[in-house]
């Protein structure tokens, strides 16, 4: 093993043994985490190369290849090195004395001594330049033979040479593109394996593999990229044998990668069609976790093909090779200001009889993972033309859905739930949805109908790009009728979200006059439809979105209360409806209760556009509301455990009742801080603790969710009480997030200890709800199953005593 | 408290202990020996829990 030198005092060749080291070693591993380090799997790989660093270090040092080339004291400084030397001593290889090659030579020595050409580079550029690896520097023999082989064209069948005659390997060389990327991205031998065959390749792969061991995935992108076939499925095998990966595993590891093995791009690539700046873009686009939030968001889930050539016109369109499109944009603003750009774009698209021809064979692979578009609500129309042009299967079943009226009433017919829900199959159900989530709707790709909400939520707030025809995203939730009772109301994850939540009702206090006069201009409309024996609901916008340039309102006709309900839960959550013209007096007592349960307000007009719904009303409803139960009524009640008595804990076989009614028990007992009322809320809050789960939004979210809905049937509780109990359900998570992360074993030191404890008083405003959080967080520990709950329970309390809690 | 595991680190956390760790290896302010240890406590971390990911159901 090397010895080891302080920094400081380390003699001469120890330094640029370490510098070598460096480059060879820990450089690429830099680069490697910068690329990988979002996903855990990414991680894992670094850090897996990083547990060999001691092997690698003694590899370097015992490599007689690297100590004839820099042998210790014959350079002063040390990015003097002379690179001709040290290439041409390596293996006592001459690769750059071969004619193809002595370009490049000429511009990778400049410090060549005698050398004027190119002139003297900064020492800085010179350790840029350097070789990532040394280990697979190319052998003169090899490159000679690759040479032949590229000239002659004898190796191939006619499909690759075809291929290959469009980047002859002198041109390639003399390419200082290629170079550059062979450089940066991994081996110069690797990238040559394109031309070999399995077996004459042997070698090749071998040293594929080899690289692959020291420098991870990421060194071999390169052969990847420009390998045939064959010498693809050589090189997989290979790694897999070696390795002893499964193929799955081969592929998972190699997903990001495999976008660049189309050869159409990595040959334009290559030659120089596709820039350096656009294949950067196209690798970070690609790799998942780099896409900041918010950077999304077109998304098409279609063979990228047929695309290619119309979005390659546009050069901050990026292109993934397998199934999206993605536009980005830095935020709402972005997009706004060059939606018209886009447009064009999507125009483009949709006027390209390829990708009509794509669009017809498109199958999502995805199942409910629906994919959508943003359309500006001006290009709708045009959309919608298209689409009736396109003369295609897969089209034409969309458009025997549309008539010829506008593209608005054709979605309102494609939402009618007759149509949708009573149509027959399941999968005629899932294959509308996917027909319309896929073509007509917004941006919004979500794995359920409560995480669609949540973004649409997130959304208006800009996070997420949703504009245009958002209301339209919402529609098409409401198809998924079925799951929206899951996601209202919605409750942003975080601890300030509670006086906000609970005090955010109504939403609007006053009536603008704008949107009485609209009530009072469309009210013929709810007339006409009441005349007509339609139940209807005219759907007033809220004024902020009114300056954003789209609809003020919207008809929805033959709407059953249910669908009211939903919806008014959705505009509710996404606070973009201002209120409702509602032609039935049914309904609006409807909507009157839906507004009182869910404790939000919204406007309701009659059908002669007057009023019929104040803010006193409401308040009165919602008072009388709150008298439904006591706390004490609500507790002895105990329909919640009877309703989770079938629902797993998630602890062992215990059910989510036993979990909880052992929460229950265990509060007040465990702390004697709390007084008796404190006590009883303590036990109202492990009763709502964890029953949200499974609704589809994360556990925090799902539990506050349904631990407000209960709250609101219980009297008597002040505000304070209410957010109280919501933020020690929400703190319950965090606490044990956070001596987890910092803690989790109680040897910790100090620090952590110390750590620890700050930010779990960062949750807290006040020592009362610190308290409380943490009766309901160790009665939670100590209600875990039974098998556990001894070691857990005993860990949990040694933690807090540590941290000076108890 | 169920399914806490899941919280306990997030992927950034980890990711800059691995970054500290090239840094001071890069600086020589650690041997290798002592980068290779602290690896493998972190790729534990990483196999013992699973992690949050950032951006989870984006």
């Amino acid at each position: 093993m090397p010895e080891y030198f302080p920094p400081d005092h380390e003699p001469r060749e120890k330094r640029r043994i370490r510098q070598i080291f460096n480059e060879q070693f820990v450089v690429p591993l830099k680069r490697a985490l910068s690329i990988y380090g979002n996903t855990k799997a990414g991680l894992k790989r670094v850090l897996r190369l990083l547990r060999r660093a001691p092997q690698m270090e003694e590899k370097i040092l015992a490599n007689d290849n690297f100590t004839d080339a820099f042998p210790a004291g014959t350079n002063e400084d040390p990015v003097g090195i002379d690179y001709e030397v040290s290439f041409q001593d390596l293996g006592n290889r001459q690769p750059y004395q071969s004619e193809i090659t002595h370009q490049q030579v000429q511009e990778i020595t400049p410090t060549k001594p005698g050398n004027e050409h190119p002139p003297q580079k900064a020492p800085q550029d010179i350790i840029d330049e350097l070789p990532n690896s040394f280990l697979a520097v190319p052998d003169a023999d090899f490159l000679l033979e690759m040479q032949q082989k590229l000239t002659t064209n004898s190796d191939f069948d006619k499909n690759d040479s075809a291929k290959v005659k469009q980047l002859p390997l002198s041109e390639f060389l003399n390419s200082r593109r290629w170079e550059k990327i062979v450089r940066s991205k991994g081996t110069f031998l690797s990238t040559l394996t394109r031309c070999l065959d399995p077996v004459e390749g042997e070698d090749t792969i071998k040293s594929i593999v080899q690289t692959f061991t020291y420098f991870g995935p990421e060194s071999t992108v390169p052969a990847m990229l420009c390998a045939r076939e064959p010498v693809l499925d050589a090189i997989k095998d290979e790694i897999c044998k070696t390795k002893k990966f499964s193929v799955t595993e081969f592929d998972a590891l190699y997903f990001e990668h495999f976008i660049f093995l189309d050869p159409k791009l990595a040959v334009d690539y290559l030659v120089g069609k596709q820039d350096d700046h656009n294949m950067n873009r196209h690798i970070l686009k690609n790799l998942p976790g780099l896409l900041n939030e918010g950077q999304q968001l077109i998304s098409f889930n279609h063979n990228w093909e047929p695309y290619v050539d119309v979005l390659s016109k546009h050069s901050d369109v990026s292109v993934s090779l397998y199934d999206n499109i993605i536009f980005s944009f830095a935020n709402q603003e972005d997009f706004l200001e060059r939606s018209e750009y886009y447009a064009q774009i999507i125009d483009d698209m949709f006027s390209n009889p390829l990708i009509a021809e794509e669009l017809a064979k498109e199958r999502s692979p995805y199942g409910h993972y629906t994919k959508l578009i943003i359309i500006n609500p001006e290009n709708l129309e045009k959309l919608n033309s298209r689409l009736r042009q396109a003369n295609t299967s897969w089209l034409g079943k969309m458009r025997s859905r549309l008539d010829e009226q506008n593209l608005e009433e054709d979605i309102q017919k494609l939402i009618d739930r007759d149509e949708i829900f009573d149509s027959g199959t399941k999968r005629d159900s899932e294959e509308l949805d996917r027909l319309l989530g896929d073509v007509y709707f917004t941006s919004l790709k979500h794995t359920g109908m409560s995480d669609a909400v949540r973004k649409f939520a997130r959304a208006e707030k800009g996070e997420f790009f949703v504009r245009g025809n958002s209301f339209s995203a919402i529609e098409s939730i409401i198809r998924n009728g079925a799951y929206a009772q899951e996601c209202i109301p919605y409750i942003p994850p975080t601890p300030n979200f509670l006086p906000g939540f609970l005090n955010s009702i109504p939403v609007m206090d006053s009536l603008p006059s704008e949107t009485i006069k609209f009530a009072q201009r469309n009210a013929s409309l709810g007339e006409y439809m009441r005349q007509s024996g339609e139940n209807g609901v005219i759907i007033i916008f809220s004024p902020k979105q009114e300056t954003k340039q789209r609809s003020t309102h919207r008809t929805v006709k033959g709407f059953d209360s249910d669908d009211i309900n939903k919806l008014t839960l959705i505009g509710m959550a996404t606070d973009e409806i201002a209120g409702f013209i509602v032609n039935s007096d049914d309904q609006i007592e409807q909507l009157k209760k839906i507004m009182v349960d869910t404790e939000k307000f919204m406007h309701i007009f009659d059908k002669n556009g007057q009023p019929t719904f104040s803010i006193e009303e409401f308040t009165t409803l919602l008072n009388e509301k709150h008298t439904v139960l006591s706390v004490e009524e609500f507790l002895q009640e105990n329909t919640i455990l009877a309703e989770l008595s079938q629902r797993k804990s998630g602890h062992g076989d215990d059910t989510l009742a036993e979990h909880t009614q052992r929460v229950m028990d265990n509060t007040g007992q465990i702390f004697t801080q709390a007084n008796e009322r404190m006590k009883k809320l303590l036990k109202l809050a492990a009763l709502l603790h964890d029953d949200g789960k499974g609704l589809g939004m994360s556990q925090t979210e799902d539990n506050l969710a349904v631990a407000s809905q209960y709250l609101s049937r219980i009297g008597g509780l002040s505000l304070y009480e209410k957010q109280l109990i919501l933020s020690s359900i929400y703190n319950d998570e965090e606490i044990g997030v956070k001596i987890l992360a910092n803690f989790d074993d109680l040897r910790a030191s100090q620090e952590d200890v110390k750590k620890t404890r700050e930010s779990i008083l960062e949750l807290f405003s006040s020592q009362e709800e610190l308290l409380f959080a943490l009766d309901l967080y160790f009665a939670d520990v100590s209600g875990i199953g039974k098998d556990q709950v001894m070691l857990t329970t005993w860990r949990v309390r040694e933690k807090l005593t540590k941290l000076g809690f108890i | 408290m169920s399914d806490r595991n899941n919280f306990v680190f997030t992927l950034d956390e980890v990711r800059k202990k691995v970054v500290k760790i090239l840094d001071d290896l890069e600086k020589g302010s650690i041997s290798s020996e002592e980068a290779s240890k602290l690896a493998q406590k972190l790729e534990k971390v990483i196999e013992e829990y699973e992690f949050a990911e950032s951006g989870k159901g984006e």
